[in-house]
């Protein structure tokens, strides 16, 4: 038999993601009392506290803000607790890829995975809500699914990015952390963009989050149709760090064991 | 390509592993845990693998892994399907047995699938009974470990590597699964056994690659490499 260089598939097998992601779901689960209800409860009271301090306390906002404020906390809570999740899902691997060769795509794709199904769920509880609330129902809701689809792209590309490079230098890790807060501060979540002066604005529309929530509200609230040009536009900027990442990840498919190692 | 040629599973040529070191606050330095190591295994041998401690052992089974990569030299295989057992691959220890079991198999390569196949297999093995549905941190080290190995002997890949794994848990499973693990090194299988026991090695083994500090020192039969290696252990360290 001809010999070669160990040429693993680096092709991440669908069937171990899925049961890496739902594994690490149901682990976590099973590590509280109340279980699979703090799906729920978490961001529940994640939004009851910028509700009583932004509602209650400042009595900020129109008739419609709570409704606003809950868009916008469900869509940035998906990139926050993604993009956390993916860019220690390397370092948190190092154990298992130390153990068997298995691609690096596991990690972020795995987290990818279980945040989106966490987010799901908080999803359709906003949806309930607002049905709930009063609000009409009606065919441009349909618009959604693309402002989530690119989200969901905007999450992969960065979650990617960040992954492959953390184990380079993984102080990064508080940087961005900060940078993460920084983002949250200039997306628009307790305002609409469009009420600030306009020399502040550009900041917001630096931030793909801002943009992206402000399409979730204007669709959902005001039967707007998404602005096709500008979701296109995060969509290629989002294939680009995608593109990045995942060059980074296959490049160094087998020096991050040793890397993650000091 | 020659006749021997058509023999050789694995070449390791000019080997050579750095890992970064701390060596200050900001300072780091190349440790290399293995240099220049060149040796050959040859298809359907036990090839025995001994050291000291720190030696570069498991640093030598992870690179034949795959997992891995050489600072320098180079790793030739007539396959890529080269498993490294482990007694706890990709355990989750909150989640039960039975999840465990497909977790790890999984990772070792196997489809969903082929393990459901094998699920019962393994726990029959395993002698776990009722307890396979309990988290496996519920175990003792002894219930883990067969549990671990149970599923490691389901792994047929076309080169095995061994890091001391032999037989686990109490005197009959030991006696079991060591009888297991024997039959399959005496079967033919092309398989790379790293241990400290000289008994099991020049028992099972038909060749020994003696490392020492990263190098290899000696390579050859076990009755010729094992005394030496015996005489050296004797000497204080330097």
């Amino acid at each position: 038999m001809a010999l070669s260089p160990f040429k693993p598939s680096q092709h991440p097998r669908l069937d171990l993601i899925r049961y890496v992601a739902v594994s690490s779901l149901l682990s976590e689960t099973l590590r509280s009392r109340l279980g699979f209800l703090w799906w729920f409860l978490d961001p529940v009271l994640y939004m009851a506290v910028f509700y009583f301090v932004f509602a209650v306390i400042f009595e900020r906002g129109g008739p419609d803000f709570v409704v606003k404020l809950l868009i916008a906390l469900v869509l940035w809570r998906w990139f926050d607790n993604t993009v956390k999740a993916c860019a220690g899902s390397l370092v948190n691997g190092k154990g298992l890829m130390r153990q068997v060769y298995v691609s690096k795509f596991l990690f972020p794709l795995a987290a990818l995975l279980s945040q989106g199904i966490k987010s799901a769920v908080v999803l359709l509880v906003l949806i309930l809500f607002l049905l709930v609330y009063g609000i009409d129902v009606n065919l441009a809701w349909f618009g959604l699914v693309p402002v989530l689809l690119v989200e969901f792209l905007f999450i992969s590309g960065v979650g990617l990015l960040l992954a492959s490079i953390i184990p380079f230098f993984p102080d990064l890790k508080t940087l961005i952390d900060y940078g993460i807060q920084l983002m949250f501060f200039l997306s628009g979540v307790f305002f609409e963009i469009s009420q600030l002066p306009p020399d502040v604005q550009d900041y917001f529309l630096l931030n793909p989050m801002a943009m992206l929530i402000d399409q979730g509200r204007q669709v959902l609230l005001y039967q707007a149709t998404p602005d096709w040009i500008l979701l296109a536009g995060i969509a290629i900027f989002s294939f680009l760090l995608a593109a990045i990442g995942s060059w980074l990840l296959a490049r160094y498919d087998r020096d991050y064991p040793a890397l993650l190692l000091v | 390509m020659t006749a021997l040629e058509k023999d050789v599973s694995i070449r390791v040529d000019e080997v050579s592993l750095a890992y970064e070191r701390r060596a200050g606050l900001f300072r780091r330095e190349p440790f290399w845990a293995l240099r220049d190591v060149s040796f050959e295994l040859h298809s359907g041998e036990t090839l025995g693998v001994i050291g000291r401690n720190g030696s570069g052992k498991s640093t030598l089974l992870r690179l034949l892994a795959g997992i891995s990569k050489p600072t320098r030299g180079e790793i030739l295989a007539a396959s890529s399907f080269v498993s490294l057992l482990s007694l706890d691959l990709g355990f989750v220890p909150n989640l039960s047995g039975r999840q465990n079991i497909f977790l790890s198999a999984m990772l070792y390569g196997m489809s969903r699938q082929r393990v459901s196949e094998l699920l019962d297999a393994i726990v029959d093995y395993s002698e776990l009974g009722d307890a396979i549905e309990h988290p496996v941190n519920t175990y003792s080290a002894g219930m883990k470990a067969r549990l671990g190995f149970s599923i490691a002997t389901t792994v047929d890949p076309d080169v095995l590597l061994i890091d001391e794994i032999l037989g686990v848990g109490d005197l009959s499973f030991r006696h079991k699964s060591s009888a297991t693990m024997r039959n399959r090194l005496k079967s033919g299988k092309t398989a790379l056994f790293v241990s400290h026991s000289m008994h099991e090695v020049s028992a099972l083994c038909d060749r020994v690659v003696w490392l020492d500090n990263g190098e290899l020192r000696m390579i050859g039969e076990p009755d010729d490499v094992i005394p030496q290696y015996e005489d050296c252990l004797q000497q204080p360290t330097s």
